[in-house]
């Protein structure tokens, strides 16, 4: 039948392929949500301009910078300055730094639609600045990003293919490994996309999971 | 009897334009200092500016005879002694309302936690919210619920003061009730508190002392009786009169 064979065959190969994509995906997202929140405060609370007006340019040429040539730039021009990453690790670092950018656009829009009233309600009760930004604004503010933080992993799935340009052999590199050794192109990169489809089908369920556990009544509804 | 607020010719100014203009006052201890006066004429900014939470541009505000605007003085270290009531509330979104109570006790003094769940029962109680709330998240509260609660969070913290920043004015008026008896058995006790407020039934039967505030000007302070039943000044006269004209019932029977 159209491709079942195909995963048959490479069943072992591709699931390994896809721990990488998922791997990656993981490590970058992690890494880039703990950027993104020292991004993220820096931008909204911090008292100094400097720090601020760098975390703005930094998002704006991550944001606008395609992903390959961010991957390119760390794979390529690391060695220049003498550190040599593996596929794996250059792959991660970039995906990281790119969705450090994106994620902190999230958690400001996030933050930000914490009542400014809720600020004010901790302090009147004699809690520190900061006391109050991490007891009151950051529990309230990053349930309100949790959606586009699924959505943000979700992509980063997606886009975790582009690893296959510096030879990590995630899903599309391996995909196209075998295609081209059976010359079965369609069926191959069929089950490709059903592979991505269904992965991200339950990576979208499992983050809807996390808003549930996190929900409060009439927070965010 | 102590003083246990002093404000001392404050100024604050919104983009240039000066909406309290050099208000003097003292409250003393077991005092019930209601202020009223009409929108817009500054009471909430020098309600709010007593803990601190909008710092005055001229003046300064004395707290237990300790200068709060110093700038050798760190306010949050006063304001778990200054509760305040605000008038939308403003719970704890993402807690339930035994978190709510037991937030500043934990968080600011440091209390353990089953100790901290004595002071807010005992809290909750006096503002009689049922048990059954306790579980429950402030959206899942009538406007009357969570605005008691609110008066319980800040009780928790055991406060010298008490500031109401017009805490019935977001409630329809059934609820209001509710909410001015809690205030009515806190004043009872001997709670020393600040009102904002356009209940002049509230201020007639509760007060101790009544500024009048218009323009960012006191324009007259005194006793209940002498405010709202024989005020010196016109102005006071003019505001008077249009708030009673809203309680004036001419049934047809």
């Amino acid at each position: 039948m159209l491709g079942l064979d195909i995963l048959i065959e490479n069943w072992q190969i591709l699931l390994k392929a896809l721990g990488y994509s998922l791997l990656v995906s993981l490590f970058s997202f992690i890494l880039g949500f703990a950027l993104a929140s020292l991004f993220t405060v820096v931008r909204l609370f911090s008292s100094f301009k400097v720090p601020k007006w760098a975390v703005r340019a930094y998002v704006e040429t991550f944001r606008g910078t395609p992903m390959m040539v961010q991957l390119f730039f760390i794979y390529y021009a690391s060695p220049a300055i003498g550190i040599n990453l593996s596929p794996f690790q250059a792959s991660v670092i970039a995906f990281a730094l790119n969705s450090a950018a994106y994620q902190s656009e999230y958690l400001r829009a996030g933050l930000m639609s914490v009542p400014k009233t809720q600020y004010e309600a901790a302090e009147s009760l004699g809690l520190s600045k900061w006391g109050a930004v991490f007891s009151v604004v950051l529990p309230v503010g990053l349930r309100a990003s949790l959606s586009s933080l699924g959505n943000e992993f979700v992509a980063l799935f997606k886009y975790s293919s582009i690893a296959s340009f510096v030879t990590l052999p995630e899903l599309f590199y391996v995909a196209r490994y075998i295609a081209a050794g059976s010359f079965r192109y369609l069926e191959m990169y069929t089950v490709l996309a059903i592979i991505y489809v269904v992965i991200g089908f339950a990576l979208s369920k499992t983050f809807r999971k996390v808003e549930r556990f996190f929900y409060v009544p009439g927070l965010m509804d | 009897m102590g003083e246990v607020i002093k404000v001392d010719g404050v100024w604050k100014y919104y983009d240039g334009r000066a909406v309290v203009k050099g208000i003097s006052l003292e409250v003393n201890r077991g005092d019930r200092f209601v202020i009223i006066g009409p929108s817009g004429s500054g009471k909430s900014t020098l309600l709010r500016m007593m803990n601190l939470l909008v710092r005055p541009d001229k003046g300064k505000i004395f707290f237990e005879g300790v200068e709060l605007t110093s700038p050798k003085v760190n306010p949050v270290e006063y304001r778990k002694k200054i509760g305040i009531v605000f008038q939308h509330y403003n719970l704890f979104l993402h807690m339930t309302v035994m978190r709510n109570v037991m937030f500043g006790p934990v968080k600011v003094k440091g209390m353990k936690l089953d100790e901290a769940r004595k002071v807010a029962e005992a809290a909750l109680d006096s503002v009689h919210i049922s048990r059954a709330l306790w579980d429950k998240y402030p959206s899942q509260l009538s406007g009357g619920e969570q605005q008691r609660v609110a008066i319980a969070r800040a009780l928790a913290m055991e406060p010298e003061v008490m500031l109401f920043d017009e805490p019935t004015s977001a409630l329809d008026p059934e609820l209001t009730g509710e909410v001015l008896q809690v205030m009515k058995e806190l004043a009872k006790k001997g709670m020393t508190m600040v009102v904002v407020t356009h209940e002049l039934g509230f201020a007639a039967s509760v007060a101790s002392r009544i500024a009048f505030i218009d323009s960012g000007e006191v324009v007259e302070e005194g006793t209940p009786k002498e405010i709202l039943f024989s005020p010196k000044k016109e102005r006071t006269r003019a505001f008077l009169n249009r708030m009673w004209e809203l309680y004036r019932i001419e049934p047809e029977w």
